[in-house]
């Protein structure tokens, strides 16, 4: 697979927030931030399209709708 | 854009040999061709032999309704990959990485790659041929899949719904059944990181 290297700026808080993450999710920084684009695009393509996302709760199944700004 | 990932052998049933194939990453027309000018007019014709979608199962082709070539470009964030094999399509898959996670423990809850369709060609199809042609065609695809994941370091994890045709064919290969799905309506199977490991080894 062809690849392309760029660097990415980020506050203090952000990269921790990129450690926690990446610590979390069990896969480097990289990879988190690949699966964070797909996940925005995934998204942004159901809204262009205008589909709605939702996030229920498991045990009352209230639901909130997903905004992307 | 069609990447050559690999190149790989399938047996021919007819000629008792072992016959050079291609894995790409990525559909072109080719495949969409292949699909729609090979491939649906033999699933419609047999699926027609049957009066409901449970007794298509019969002859393997509970698959005949998928468009894959809609399918293919409706969400950029599909991943697709293809077998060739005597320059024609005779398999394909989609997967998504971005929106399912593992139900399993240890790693419930993290990401994996989760296969949205995966066929082999009618013609290679027991149940759909009385003389199917190519074998291994599911299982490259798989290692494909897996292979895949691990690189975008998913390790291993693997999930998908199986048609009830195809059902017995997960077991054997290291898929847990999780059971059924009320959404989907049809078995979640999943593949843990140590059963990835195991059947790439």
């Amino acid at each position: 697979m062809d690849r392309r290297q760029m660097t990415l700026i980020l506050s203090d808080k952000e990269m921790e927030l990129l450690d926690d993450l990446s610590d979390r999710r069990g896969m480097s920084k990289t990879a988190l931030v690949r699966q964070a684009l797909r996940l925005y695009q995934s998204v942004t393509e159901r809204i262009e399209k205008g589909e709605k996302v939702f996030v229920e709760h498991p045990a009352t199944k209230d639901k909130a709708e997903l905004m992307v700004l | 854009m069609k990447t050559l990932l690999g190149e790989v052998v399938l047996f021919n049933r007819w000629t008792d040999r072992f016959d050079p194939a291609a894995v790409y990453q990525g559909l072109d027309s080719t495949n969409f061709r292949d699909f729609e000018n090979l491939w649906k007019p033999e699933l419609d014709r047999r699926a027609a032999e049957f009066g409901t979608w449970a007794e298509a199962a019969e002859g393997n082709t509970q698959d005949a309704h998928w468009d894959w070539v809609g399918k293919a470009k409706s969400e950029a964030s599909y991943e697709a990959f293809a077998v060739e094999c005597g320059g024609v399509t005779q398999g394909l898959m989609l997967i998504d990485l971005a929106l399912h996670h593992a139900r399993l423990p240890p790693h419930k809850g993290l990401d994996l790659c989760y296969i949205e369709l995966v066929a082999s060609a009618p013609w290679n199809r027991r149940g759909f041929s009385d003389n199917p042609k190519y074998k291994g065609t599911g299982r490259v695809l798989l290692a494909t899949a897996l292979s895949f994941g691990i690189d975008q370091e998913l390790k291993g994890r693997t999930g998908l719904h199986s048609l009830p045709e195809s059902e017995t064919w997960y077991g054997p290969l290291g898929f847990t059944n999780c059971g059924y799905d009320e959404g989907k309506q049809l078995q979640y199977f999943e593949m843990t990181e140590a059963a990835a490991a195991s059947f790439l080894a």
